[in-house]
């Protein structure tokens, strides 16, 4: 942060923290309770 | 079945939770108070240098701690896990906090408060595990989202507390007094937490189950309906990259006081005001988001608050730059700590993918190792300038 004067170094690190994050979760695979069971009684009607 | 878990032994849990903001806020303040206390060098700077190398250790010990205690919460429970990390909580913290300065002891000063240092960043790390199976476990299926957002509304409501608590100091201390003894009354605050929290978290009620042939993870049937467990690698390494995202955007935010008066030359007054506003969006934000994801799944909260961040995050500085007042500032931080929030609901997910008995290691060791590397990263790398943002 402290390396370069510009102030937009703040978003820039922002940005590319929350990019991470987008990614990682569209790896990710449902998990909630109630999600879940939703899709089980729709599958089973 | 049914676990009995009344408010109080969730409060003993997030009490872990508080405590780790509380001291990563506090000991950055009085990194200045801490380096000339222990660190006497030719000049301020390098004893702050000093002083935030020991805080880094802290960090890096971190690890060794969630491998450790994360093993125990899964073989022999998360309640006897959580209180030996509590009580070497309270020996680092306590270290720190009674050790004589070096004027008055010698070399004896810096090496205990390093051994401090390390025993605390052992406790913290494995705090992390046993602690957020234990929410995700002791919640009814249906409300573990919500019950683990708590640790959000813990670690805000700490900040706000180590804030005001240097607020205060600032007022009635003069700076000689301040580094003198201030910044142990205020890290001390954390001692006096301890005993209450230890006593609490005696009295937990186990959430590992463990069938009469030995078997853990067995639980009730009632709501059982539990994803398609993945490979333990791949949760393990989606868990550290979305860990290290909220990490650095959280850490980030935590600094934007420092940040807005440093580089944009923003009042303190309005700098420490945004950060009370950030936090309280965030407390709102977390039981929210939780209460949502339990409800329409951790996906889409996550996916949706982490692409407005990104699609937000340098507007929303520009915008800062263009109006370094209480305009630009607060409204910057009411924006960003809100997505920010709405995309943390990586670790509910994280704990559930993961059988119970991997959790309280896999999921501590996969955020903590983030915690690690990207708070690390993103310390302050121009610590001369880092002051308590309470005494300027």
């Amino acid at each position: 942060m402290a390396a370069t004067h510009d102030p937009l170094i703040f978003g820039y690190v922002l940005t590319g923290a929350s990019l991470v994050g987008l990614i990682a979760s569209l790896f990710m695979h449902e998990t909630a309770p109630a999600v879940l069971a939703r899709r089980v009684r729709a599958s089973s009607n | 079945m049914t676990q009995i878990v009344r408010l109080e032994h969730r409060v003993a849990v997030l009490l872990g939770a508080g405590l780790e903001i509380y001291d990563f806020l506090t000991f950055s303040y009085f990194s200045p108070q801490i380096g000339a206390a222990f660190f006497p060098g030719r000049d301020s700077i390098s004893s702050l240098l000093a002083a935030l190398g020991v805080f880094a250790v802290g960090f890096v010990a971190r690890p060794l701690g969630s491998v450790i205690f994360g093993r125990l919460g899964d073989r022999v429970g998360r309640r006897a896990a959580m209180q030996w990390s509590f009580i070497l909580m309270g020996v680092g913290l306590g270290v720190l906090v009674l050790t004589p300065p070096f004027s008055v002891i010698g070399l004896a000063a810096p090496i205990l408060v390093v051994i401090g240092r390390i025993i605390q960043g052992v406790a913290l790390g494995g705090e992390v595990g046993p602690a957020t199976a234990y929410l995700v476990e002791a919640a009814a299926p249906r409300s573990r989202g919500f019950s683990i957002a708590w640790i959000g509304v813990s670690q805000n409501c700490s900040s706000l507390l180590a804030g005001a608590a240097g607020a205060i100091a600032a007022t009635f201390l003069s700076p000689a007094d301040m580094g003198l003894f201030g910044w142990r009354i205020v890290m001390g605050i954390g001692l006096v937490i301890l005993p209450i929290g230890y006593a609490l978290r005696r009295y937990l009620p186990e959430t590992l189950i463990v069938s009469p042939e030995g078997e853990a993870g067995v639980r009730e049937p009632r709501e059982r309906v539990e994803p398609a467990y993945r490979p333990a690698w791949q949760i393990f390494v989606i868990g550290f990259f979305a860990t290290s995202s909220g990490t650095v955007t959280t850490y980030l935010l935590l600094y934007l006081p420092t940040y807005s008066s440093v580089f944009l030359k923003t009042k303190s007054s309005i700098t420490l005001t945004a950060l009370a506003i950030g936090s309280g969006i965030a407390i709102i934000g977390s039981l929210l988001t939780g209460a949502l994801s339990d409800r329409i799944g951790r996906l889409l909260p996550v996916r949706v608050g982490k692409l407005l961040f990104v699609l937000t995050a340098i507007p929303a500085t520009l915008f800062m730059i263009a109006h370094p007042d209480s305009t630009g500032i607060f409204t910057s931080a009411i924006i960003l700590s809100l997505l920010a929030t709405v995309g943390s609901g990586y670790t509910v997910w994280l704990v559930e993918s993961l059988p119970m008995v991997r959790r309280s290691f896999g999921a501590g060791v996969a955020m903590t190792l983030a915690i690690t590397v990207m708070g690390g990263a993103t310390q302050p790398l121009k610590p001369g300038r880092w002051r308590p943002p309470t005494t300027r």
